[in-house]
């Protein structure tokens, strides 16, 4: 499990993070003490850190130098500023990248994911997943079962992961039309649908009947 | 100075002079000087009459002279300042220290009014900043709610939420100049990209296709301005479009520049409203008859940033059939010669 320490001062969007990244499989720690962050950094030895900027006694990018002189470790940026004044002194301090709030817990893990993928070779817990007799290969793109084994498209890919990863919750249409719009697949309402029956079609033929399920008006789920 | 004006102006030392030679032409008629020689009196007297006549004229001319540059420019409307006073009498001191007096006056209100002005703008920036904290934690607290109709609903809220937020700092940043203004060479399909997936949420809950076609040229602008305008048209598009919507997003080349197209098919804009959109303050009969709320504000913003970057926009629409936008962005040599 991947430790993330979280330089945030605003308690509740730091608890929110925490929360949130905890469910995706990481282990976040928070700052006690604003005044004893190099203390706290080299207390809590984390793979990645996330640095808010506007933080009490000094700023963000005061303490990405600091973190940069004693360790290489993954930084990224969390901030409400966006100017490109900001961008540029926080990659130019150190910084590995820059996020704007508010921000979506998805793009956040994206972001992550790819920055332990470069720096610690991490391929990620759930590229492979399992459920019932479905073997899902995130990254060759593919299902399957003992016998066959099914290609899948990008689009078809993005759905399956979304939905595994919410197992046992319903995931709405919209959330999965924004996933795939954020990979720069503008699909309709209707394409969408089109997806989803062609992705059902497929994990049929490896006799799972009923793997998606949908929720009229609402989304689709795997139960 | 015409001369009636200046007669006016001098009308008592005129009386005065006339006074004065009666008083001395009584005087020497008194004591029979002219007894045997009319020819005398009229000869002095006239001599008299043209010494000051001439000394009149003269006298008309340099003060002419004198206050016509200030007179012009009082005319036409130009700046004064105090070199436009020739001269050094007391008066023309006078008039010199008034002017100067006045605008050190001005100037000292201006440099307050600029201050309060670039403090309330600071203090905007910084309220928006500490805004999004709120919402980036009420961000992730929807995702966990369970019920998944009320989770959307929050995002819908929360995203108008966002679009609000953003609006008032790029207005306030709009009122003072663009300060942070950066040209640089933007690719247009992935400015449009970024601005779809800003507003992804919106577009996506009102059931908006997007269409995306030839759109791979470089243009040179602000990327966060640009960002600015297409978040005001994208949701205009959203408050204004049909049950089922659609955008479509275009360009193609021109002679000395790039045309982008944003054509939606959303209920279009009244023929009589359509000259005044951009104005400020303007809703129209779409702003004040739909369910949202229009402030009137954000194209007549987008104008001015529109204008401030050297680009121009058009818009055309039929009502009940579509609106487009049109941005036309110059090429660099066109925009370094023409700003």
């Amino acid at each position: 499990m991947y430790k993330v320490l979280l330089i945030e001062d605003d308690i509740d969007l730091a608890k929110e993070t925490a929360f949130a990244l905890g469910k995706w499989g990481f282990k976040v720690e928070l700052i006690d003490d604003f005044e004893m962050i190099m203390e706290e950094f080299i207390d809590k030895k984390p793979e990645l850190v996330l640095l808010d900027v506007n933080l009490p006694l000094y700023n963000g990018f005061y303490w990405c130098e600091k973190i940069r002189n004693i360790s290489n470790v993954p930084i990224i940026f969390l901030s409400s500023r966006d100017s490109d004044m900001d961008l540029i002194m926080g990659i130019n301090n150190g910084g590995d990248d820059y996020i704007t709030k508010p921000f979506s817990i998805d793009i956040l893990v994206t972001k992550i994911n790819g920055i332990m993928r470069r720096v610690y070779n991490y391929t990620g817990s759930n590229n492979i997943m399992m459920y019932r007799n479905l073997i899902f290969d995130m990254e060759k793109g593919i299902i399957k079962n003992n016998e066959n084994c099914i290609e899948l498209t990008k689009n078809e890919i993005k759905i399956l992961s979304l939905l595994l990863k919410n197992k046992n919750k319903v995931v709405s249409r919209e959330n999965l039309m924004m996933s795939l719009w954020e990979s720069d697949e503008f699909v309709t309402d209707n394409a969408l649908t089109v997806s989803i029956n062609r992705l059902r079609s497929k994990i049929k033929e490896l006799d799972l009947e009923d793997f998606i399920k949908t929720k009229k008006g609402i989304g689709y789920i795997i139960e | 100075m015409r001369l009636i004006e200046y007669i006016k102006s001098k009308f008592r030392y005129m009386v005065f002079l006339i006074i004065i030679i009666s008083i001395v032409d009584i005087y020497l008629i008194s004591i029979n000087t002219f007894v045997n020689n009319l020819d005398d009196f009229v000869y002095l007297n006239f001599l008299m009459l043209i010494i000051s006549l001439v000394f009149f004229t003269l006298d008309y001319k340099i003060i002419k002279n004198k206050y016509k540059d200030l007179q012009n420019s009082l005319e036409e409307n130009q700046r004064i300042d105090s070199y436009l006073i020739n001269g050094d009498s007391f008066e023309e001191e006078l008039i010199k220290s008034v002017i100067v007096n006045m605008k050190n006056e001005t100037n000292e209100e201006i440099k307050e009014y600029k201050k309060s002005l670039r403090e309330l703008d600071e203090y905007i920036a910084k309220w928006v900043h500490e805004i999004k904290i709120p919402i980036a934690a009420l961000n992730i607290i929807t995702d966990r709610i369970d019920n998944i109709e009320d989770s959307m609903e929050l995002k819908n809220q929360i995203a108008k939420m966002n679009f609000l937020v953003n609006s008032i700092l790029y207005s306030s940043k709009s009122a003072s100049m663009f300060e942070d203004i950066f040209i640089n060479k933007i690719n247009l399909e992935k400015l449009i990209k970024d601005s779809v997936k800003n507003n992804s949420f919106l577009l996506i809950k009102n059931n908006i296709e997007v269409k995306m076609s030839s759109l791979d040229f470089n243009v040179y602008t602000d990327i966060k301005c640009m960002s600015y305008i297409l978040d005001q048209i994208i949701n205009n598009a959203i408050k204004y479009s049909k049950e089922v919507g659609k955008i479509e997003f275009s360009a193609e080349t021109i002679e000395n520049g790039v045309i982008l197209s944003i054509k939606d098919y959303g209920i279009g804009i009244n023929e009589e409203d359509i000259g005044r959109i951009f104005d400020k303050g303007f809703t129209g009969s779409n702003g004040r008859s739909r369910l949202y709320k229009s402030t009137g504000m954000g194209l007549y913003f987008s104008k001015n940033i529109i204008n401030k970057l050297g680009h121009s926009i058009e818009v055309y629409s039929e009502k009940n059939l579509y609106t487009e936008f049109k941005i036309y962005f110059y090429n660099i040599s066109d925009y370094l010669n023409g700003y």
